[in-house]
């Protein structure tokens, strides 16, 4: 009986909290490909708490990212943590010159078989500069501004623009029709 | 549908909530599972533990008790008389050095008794050969003079390989060269009188009280029957 209360009550907080920690475990995480394990053993903790001790609902989004928070430093050793550096230069004063840049590139340009965006935000996770499917993630999914996505992964709004202008002339030459556009 | 809709369909696909609730509850489900079984495990291996554990204390005990009782003794039967033959190891042996000065061609003590036929003792017939000794020790360890009585020996050989040394004191024990355990070791009895005796490689020792005499009686080479006879015929 106290096992399905649980159940009611982990559901319930599953669905209220699912997005925003998936959205916090994406900013913070190393590696984007992570980021479905990380969350499933935070909400695992989470149901063994529950069966535990009782919760109070009103910190729960909180709670939940200290656990987020814990999970993520244990999943990743220093080594790890190392390599994921990015090395691009986040703040580079060059990349204000992509402002400049006229803006032709548009994902609407690129002439893809629709069967093949899986394969394409596969590529795109797999990136070496992992700000990259952060951006993306943000950006296409979560419809956040460049500012928006600027602040929560404290990076420069330039920055931001720079890696989504780069990603999909890339997406562009290597899964659309060469850069011509379909316009 | 525009491209930033299918990326974004791709991208909802890959963090499907559903997809992720299901590997969730499976991880309960197996980890609810796992906790059974370690429960189980733990209250099935605890006794197992314990029974293997005093099992095996028992059988070590047995095994011990197993290994001394067959390095113990066995029994050899003949002419109805029962030898509880000692089994002595060469870890059982210790020598010992002993200061003493020995005297052959004396006359000695004759410690068994005759019977009325006049025989003495039954000794194989191929042991011809049969001296006497008296075995003398130091009264005061710093004293060159070996002026004290310690035993006295009849060793009968064959002239090679094959005796019977007997060595007989009458206050106290035979000077020995080895040593060796005595304590927990089968006793024999011929005649009324105990006897201890040992066995190493093709060798017989035997120690006991008989006749007011304190006797080790040492053999080369002689068979179990031949021992027998032998002690028979002195145990009288």
């Amino acid at each position: 009986m106290a096992s399905q209360t649980n159940l009611y009550k982990f559901n319930d907080i599953y669905d209220k909290t699912y997005l925003d920690l998936l959205k916090y475990v994406i900013i913070k995480c190393h590696n984007i490909n992570d980021a479905n394990d990380i969350i499933q053993e935070v909400y695992l903790e989470l149901w063994n708490i529950l069966n535990k001790k009782e919760l109070l609902n009103n910190n729960i989004k909180s709670y939940l990212i200290g656990i987020a928070n814990n999970k993520i430093k244990k999943h990743y050793t220093l080594l790890q943590k190392i390599k994921t550096i990015s090395i691009f230069a986040k703040n580079d004063k060059d990349m204000e010159l992509i402002d400049l840049l006229e803006d032709k590139i548009n994902i609407e340009n690129i002439v893809i078989e629709e069967d093949n965006w899986n394969l394409i935000w596969q590529f795109i996770k797999a990136k070496n500069n992992q700000d990259i499917p952060k951006v993306f993630y943000l950006y296409y999914r979560l419809e956040l501004s460049i500012k928006e996505i600027a602040k929560e992964l404290k990076v420069s709004e330039s920055y931001v623009k720079n890696l989504i202008y780069r990603t999909l002339k890339e997406l562009q030459i290597k899964f659309g029709n060469g850069g011509v556009s379909n316009d | 549908m525009t491209n930033k809709e299918r990326l974004k369909r791709a991208i909802v696909e890959d963090f499907n909530k559903p997809n992720n609730y299901d590997k969730i509850m499976n991880k309960i489900e197996m980890e609810g599972k796992m906790r059974k079984e370690n429960n189980l495990l733990k209250w099935v291996l605890i006794p197992i533990c314990l029974i293997l554990v005093i099992s095996g204390i028992i059988l070590l005990n047995n095994k011990k008790e197993n290994t001394l009782e067959k390095k113990k003794y066995i029994t050899y039967e003949c002419n109805n008389v029962s030898l509880n033959i000692n089994n002595l190891d060469k870890t059982d042996i210790t020598s010992l050095d002993t200061d003493i000065k020995t005297v052959s061609g004396v006359n000695i003590p004759y410690p068994f008794k005759v019977n009325e036929d006049g025989e003495e003792f039954i000794i194989p017939k191929d042991l011809t050969q049969i001296k006497n000794y008296i075995v003398y020790t130091k009264k005061d360890k710093d004293s060159k003079k070996y002026d004290e009585i310690a035993n006295y020996i009849i060793d009968i050989t064959n002239g090679s390989d094959r005796g019977i040394v007997i060595k007989y004191a009458m206050d106290q024990d035979p000077i020995r060269d080895y040593y060796f355990r005595e304590e927990n070791s089968k006793i024999t009895t011929i005649n009324d009188v105990d006897l201890k005796i040992y066995k190493y490689g093709n060798s017989f020792y035997t120690i006991f009280s008989y006749n007011g005499y304190n006797f080790d009686i040492e053999t080369a080479n002689i068979t179990e029957d031949e021992f027998t006879d032998y002690l028979v015929s002195i145990l009288r």
